[in-house]
Parts: structure tokens; sequence; C-alpha cells
């Protein structure tokens, strides 16, 4: 029998590694006294709230620390010059700076809030940013780099320049936001970029919701180095070829985790936080499931609600998985009610969460390896 | 606070198969008072569960009620192994309430 009490009980369950050895046990609590039992009082839920709250207020200090948004000049100029078209040229593959694809981007956008664009930045950058990054995977530094926290929200290495090329630049740059609000139609009034390293065997982020009521718009830039690894082939009888063709990694699998996820809100607001809750077969709230890859550029404009998770990378992975990720505020429609409000009110913390909302996620995700 | 119920107590069996794992939190959730894991792995290989299997129970130190970044403590399975530990922070109207 072995009692430990380090004044805190925040606590994980290390992977498991071996796959000759299942762990098992047997968990479970003991409670307080229940109403009519010896020692039952009753709650005081108000104080309880209140020192959650604290908390959260806590935790979204250090979240402003790490990334805070930037608000942006105004403007109404949102036409190319060529000086703008060729500073994007260096960046982003041509295709995806052709009007016809542009204005088909625009409708994607409209329709499906979701873009997916592969093969995002140019040829050039991307070989020799994969070069770079390839190495830093195989031997990470710590230079540069700080640690997010805290565990039961998120872990994973951050920094606001990406080295060699710092694609950041790209993202802040004046002819980027004219590029956005012509692949989109929206026009962005404030924003924050963060470049992340979920090291395997220990970075993920739990699902946290956009709390605002505006939308936000989002995007990750994936640059997992490893994902364009070919699985090494070993059964026999299949040539390697077809092996090859069939691009199946851990990371496309989602053995190796590292996934990225949105998720509708929860029905159930109200649900008992204590009660595990049974995914239900085809209806498990999955808006956009993300695999961890080389140079794709996700957009989504995300509503008030909806989840978001980076699923925890294995031990087991190839590597790390790397990307860029940002948040722009939007201005709202011209008929909204408050038009002239929308630029200067500030746009609220995203990733606020609600403690139960939290902790309700975990039970859900937590030790599920797919 | 003194004592625990006599008529709620509640317990699951699981078993984490190679990948599975928990992440951090701190099962502070209605009641709960005593969380506690006997573990039912391998007794019978020599030496018993491998450290190098994972598996740990993995314990956090918190400041101001945010915990570190990096565990404090590791503790592997062992067959037949009762760990327990006590919630923190309790429900906080109950520590009130003594």
């Amino acid at each position: 029998m072995v009692a430990v009490q380090p004044g805190q009980s925040f606590h994980d369950v290390e992977e498991v590694y071996t796959s000759e050895h299942p762990r098992l046990a047997i968990s479970g609590w003991f409670h307080i006294p229940q109403e009519g039992e010896p020692g039952y009082s009753p709650p005081d839920t108000e104080t309880e709230s209140k020192a959650l709250s604290s908390l959260e207020q806590l935790t979204s200090i250090k979240e402003d620390k790490m990334w805070s948004f930037r608000p942006l000049p105004t403007t109404e100029d949102y036409d190319f010059t060529e000086d703008d078209l060729a500073f994007l040229s260096k960046w982003i593959n041509e295709v995806y700076l052709t009007p016809d694809v542009v204005e088909q981007m625009h409708e994607a956008m409209t329709e499906e809030s979701i873009l997916e664009l592969p093969d995002f930045l140019t040829p050039a950058i991307a070989k020799s940013l994969h070069s770079h990054l390839s190495k830093q995977d195989s031997s990470p530094t710590d230079e540069d780099w700080q640690v997010a926290g805290p565990p039961h929200k998120q872990r994973f290495r951050y920094n606001h320049a990406l080295q060699p090329h710092n694609i950041i630049d790209l993202f802040t740059h004046p002819a980027f936001r004219k590029w956005i609000y012509h692949a989109t139609g929206l026009e962005i009034t404030s924003e924050r970029h963060l470049a992340r390293h979920f090291r395997k065997g220990r970075d993920y982020t739990l699902a946290t919701e956009h709390t605002s009521l505006a939308p936000q718009l989002e995007a990750t830039l994936n640059l997992t180095p490893s994902s364009l690894r070919p699985k090494p082939p070993k059964a026999v009888g299949i040539s390697a070829k077809a092996v090859f063709s069939a691009k199946e990694t851990g990371w496309t699998t989602g053995e190796f985790g590292g996934y990225e996820v949105y998720l509708a809100p929860s029905a159930e607001e109200d649900a008992d936080p204590a009660v595990y809750k049974a995914a239900e077969e085809g209806d498990d709230g999955v808006l956009l499931s993300s695999d961890a890859c080389w140079n794709k550029f996700s957009l989504v404009l995300r509503d008030k609600g909806v989840l978001k998770f980076v699923k925890y990378v294995s031990r087991a992975a190839w590597g790390g998985r790397w990307d860029i990720t940002s948040e722009w505020a939007i201005k709202e429609d011209e008929d909204g009610d408050d038009e002239n409000g929308a630029e200067e009110k500030d746009p609220e913390k995203p990733n606020v969460e609600e403690e139960e909302t939290a902790l309700e996620e975990e039970e859900e995700w937590m030790g599920i390896p797919s | 606070m003194k004592g625990l119920s006599g008529i709620k107590t509640d317990m699951s069996i699981n078993s984490y198969e190679k990948g599975g794992h928990l992440l951090t939190h701190d099962d502070v959730i209605g009641t709960r008072c005593v969380s506690f894991i006997l573990y039912l792995v391998k007794g019978d290989v020599e030496g018993g569960w491998k450290d190098s299997w994972g598996g740990g129970l993995r314990l956090y130190k918190a400041v101001e009620g945010v915990p570190e970044n990096e565990p404090c403590l590791t503790i592997p399975p062992q067959w037949n192994q009762m760990s327990m530990f006590g919630i923190r922070p309790l429900p906080f109207l109950y520590v009130n309430g003594r």
C-alpha cells in the first residue's frame, strides 16, 4: 500500500509503451459523506464557483502572455499592388494566387466555412523548411523555445519565429491580409500567431471552446516533417511500391496521434461531468479532423461553442507535430447592429474554457488511442 | 473533514493497451474525496512490470492551484499494488463546513 499526498491531486497516466502487456487496473473514488450520512454538510456552490473563476483568470493571463491579439490598423484598401503579389508569390504556391482559384476558395469558404490548401508554401521554401525542421525533429534543442502549459489544458513548445524562414512574417504582412480578404471574404481586425512543436510522448491540447459570440477566423499551417516519410515496407508478398503508394502511416491512421479536431458544441451542456458519456456511433460531432501532415494550410471560421484540440502525440510517432497556428478577429457584418463598435471591441479570449467542459472532454478523450 | 461515505463509492475496471494514456487532471468532480487504483498488471513475468513499459501514475505539483508542466513523481504499476491519493482541493464547501 502506497499513500501519496503531494498537496494537490493533479495526475496523469503515462502512455503504455508495450504491446505485450496491458495495464489492467481497477480504479475509482471514495466520496465524502452524502446527504443523510453523519458528517454531511450541504454544498456551497457560490464559494466553489468563485474559486474556479479565479483559477480561470490566472490561466487566461498566462495564455495572453504567450500570445496576445495585436490590433490591425483600419483599412478599406484590399486591391493587390504588384509589390503585394511579388511578396506573396515568394511564399505562397502560385496556384493560390490565381484569380480563378481565389474565387473558388471564396465560394468554398462561404459555403463550408472550411478551406484546406495542400502544398501551400512554394516548393523552394517548403524544401528548405523541411530540411531544417527534420534536423530539429531528430535532435530538438531548447534554444528559442518555451513550454506552454498548464498541463491540464495543454503542453507544447512554442515560439514566435520559426526559423530559417519566418512564416509569421508572411502572415503579418499587409499583402496577406488582402489575400485573406479575397480568399475568405472576411475582413480581419486583429491577429495572433504561434509556432508550435508538439513533442512525441509528451504534448497535446485539451478541447477548448470558442466562447465569444463573434465567429473567429483560424488557420493552421501544418509542417510535420516526418509525415513525408513513407511507411517502411515490411509485409511479405506485397511489393514495396504498393506499400509506398498507399501512403498510410501512423500519422494518417491515428496511431501517432497529433491530429487536430474541431467538434460541434455539446448538446448536453448541463450533463453531469462525473458521468462518462458514451460516444454515439456516427454522431461524434467532428466538424473537421486534420492529420499532422506537411505544408497544408487549413482555414476555419469558428463559431461560438465549437471545440478544438490537438491529440496527444504518441511516443511511437516518427517525430513531433509542428505547425503555425493563427487566430484573427473579424469585422462584423455591415448589416450588424453595432457596425461601429466592431472594431473597437477587444477580441474576447477564445481559449477561456468552462472548467466542467474541460473535465468532461478529458474524461471522454483521454486514454483513447484512436 | 472527517469520514467517507458508506453509501457512495464508484469504480471501474480499465485496460490500457499500447498507446493508451490519460492526460493531466485533478479528479475534482462532485463529491469525490479519495482516488484509488488497484493494479492487476502481469505479475508472473520476471521482475514484474518494467518501468520502460510506461503506464506510470504521475503526480504534478501545483502552484496557486495550477499544475507545473512536468510531473514531480512517477509511480510505475505493480501487480496487486494499491495506490491512493486524496483529492485536492476538496469541494470547497465541505472544507468550510468542518
